[in-house]
């Protein structure tokens, strides 16, 4: 078997889609070329493409989200006063709201350490933050302009 | 504004018009909250020019900043003067002469003690 031979084989397969199993045994210095003449380029070609890269910071941005939202849902289940947490998401930025049941200064005090928190785990998001008493939020309160509810209490059970 | 020194002229100015109201009284308790954190907000927006830094232009730009120059403690109140002056501003919260007490001793006065051991003539 040529070393051509090889590479063009392995770039048919590439081609068809089949870049995540491993290659086969004995064949790794082919692969390593294949890599170099095809993969690369192929990569770097999407990288430089707007789509792709705008698909690429999306999905990152979603996984963000994913981890901002359970490390919000964790601590808040820990802290008896905070009934709800929503979240605005805009242009990178987060303005997060905490209903809070009791003496709003002790939930205040259960939420702010939260923030401290998620700003030391994700320092690349400027996060802004509002506390609320839950007398506050009757059923025709209005906040944020897109507002994701991150954390809500679970109901005690009967 | 760009100098400790505006920051604490400011700062100085917010205390002049709160001596003004009569926080005595649960009426303007609200606006009394409000002013106590702006003029919180100038005595850490000058520590973090004392060490070098800007402090942005948005709570979420100044919060960190103010969390790299200032003790966890204090950081907290000052976070705490912001959202509940946010919260009064904005929505139906009532607020009290009582809440407004208890923030001013409980967190704008070791607020304001931390930043005139960083910053001298801080008032």
């Amino acid at each position: 078997m040529t070393s051509s031979t090889s590479v063009r084989d392995i770039g048919v397969a590439a081609a068809a889609g089949d870049l995540t199993s491993a290659p086969p045994a004995g064949t790794l210095p082919m692969w390593g070329l294949a890599y170099a003449e095809l993969v690369r380029p192929l990569l770097e070609a999407l990288a430089a493409d707007p789509a792709y890269a705008a698909r690429l910071q999306a999905w990152g941005e979603e996984q963000q989200r994913a981890e901002v939202k359970s490390l919000l849902s964790r601590e808040s289940a820990s802290q008896g006063s905070i009934v709800a947490v929503l979240g605005d998401w805009q242009d990178g930025e987060i303005d997060l709201l905490f209903v809070v049941e009791g003496d709003l200064y002790d939930g205040e005090s259960a939420a702010l350490p939260i923030m401290r928190r998620l700003r030391a785990g994700f320092p690349s998001i400027a996060f802004d933050v509002m506390i609320l008493p839950a007398s506050s939020c009757g059923p025709h309160f209005r906040w944020g302009i897109a507002p994701e509810v991150l954390y809500r209490r679970q109901q005690a059970s009967t | 504004m760009n100098t400790i020194a505006q920051h604490l002229e400011k700062a100085r100015h917010n205390l002049a018009f709160l001596n003004t109201m009569d926080v005595g009284d649960d009426t303007f308790a609200d606006w009394a909250i409000v002013v106590l954190f702006y003029r919180a907000l100038h005595l850490v927006s000058a520590v973090i020019h004392s060490h070098g830094r800007d402090h942005g232009t948005t709570h979420g730009q100044r919060q960190p900043r103010a969390e790299a120059v200032l003790s966890p403690a204090a950081a907290q109140s000052y976070e705490r003067l912001y959202t509940r002056s946010r919260a009064v501003r904005y929505e139906e919260v009532t607020s009290t002469a009582r809440e407004f007490e208890r923030l001013l001793k409980s967190d704008f006065g070791p607020l304001l003690r931390e930043v005139q051991s960083r910053v001298p003539n801080a008032a």
